[in-house]
């Protein structure tokens, strides 16, 4: 492996990392975060806060689940074990992740509309991560191929 | 598979051991391992060449077609 991709793939397991540091730090700070942004938008009652909290602290969880998952396929592409079924399974994991985020966005939109567009960026990004999920497939197909042709 | 790969006959027939053939191929050992066990999907003409080379013999002494049973 040459060292420009190396450092290219530290720099994405360093955004990794402080994705999941991001992630800890906004569920900590749910609760005084929404407080601060219901005052300041005098449109919303104030119960809306825990409706917040309820739509951050579930989408945490599959959030949480594909950066792991995110981790776990760049741990494997530094072995140099790139097109392997267990990527291929990663990569589909993270398509649901993201369409369940994508679901609890829609529910959420009922009380606030702006959720809806998250929603759809969610379900666009698993749409793009199961089409990266069938070339991995495919790919894994080829390199089979390629490792039994002597 | 239709295709069997006789090569540990061959082997046997010029007493060449896997490790000393490997080298002289320019193959590891493990893939002409693969090769021997009919694990192989595939033979690259440039593998095959070095065979016959380091064997003394033609493609058709290591590679045997047999018809599939069922089949016509």
């Amino acid at each position: 492996m040459k060292w420009n991709d190396d450092k290219s793939l530290l720099l994405t397991r360093v955004c990794v990392w402080l994705s999941a540091v991001a992630l800890v730090l906004l569920c900590v700070s749910a609760p005084w975060l929404f407080s601060w942004f219901i005052q300041k938008r005098l449109i919303l009652p104030p119960q809306s806060r825990d409706y917040f909290l309820v739509t951050t602290y579930t989408v945490a969880v599959p959030a949480a689940v594909a950066l792991y998952m995110m981790n776990r396929l760049l741990a494997n592409i530094r072995k140099e074990e790139v097109f392997t079924e267990k990527n291929t399974r990663y990569l589909r994991g993270m398509s649901w992740c993201c369409l369940a985020a994508g679901l609890i966005f829609l529910v959420s939109s009922f009380y606030y509309l702006p959720f809806f567009a998250l929603c759809a960026a969610a379900v666009f990004m698993a749409l793009i991560l199961r089409v990266i999920k069938n070339v991995f497939a495919q790919a894994e197909e080829i390199k089979k191929e390629n490792d039994y042709t002597i | 598979m239709p295709i069997i790969v006789n090569l540990d006959v061959m082997m046997a027939k010029r007493k060449v051991s896997a490790g000393d053939l490997a080298k002289a191929i320019g193959i590891t050992p493990a893939n002409l391992s693969i090769l021997k066990n009919g694990k192989a999907k595939a033979v690259r003409f440039t593998t095959l060449e070095a065979l016959c080379r380091e064997l003394n013999c033609q493609p058709g002494d290591i590679l045997e077609y047999v018809p599939e049973e069922g089949s016509d």
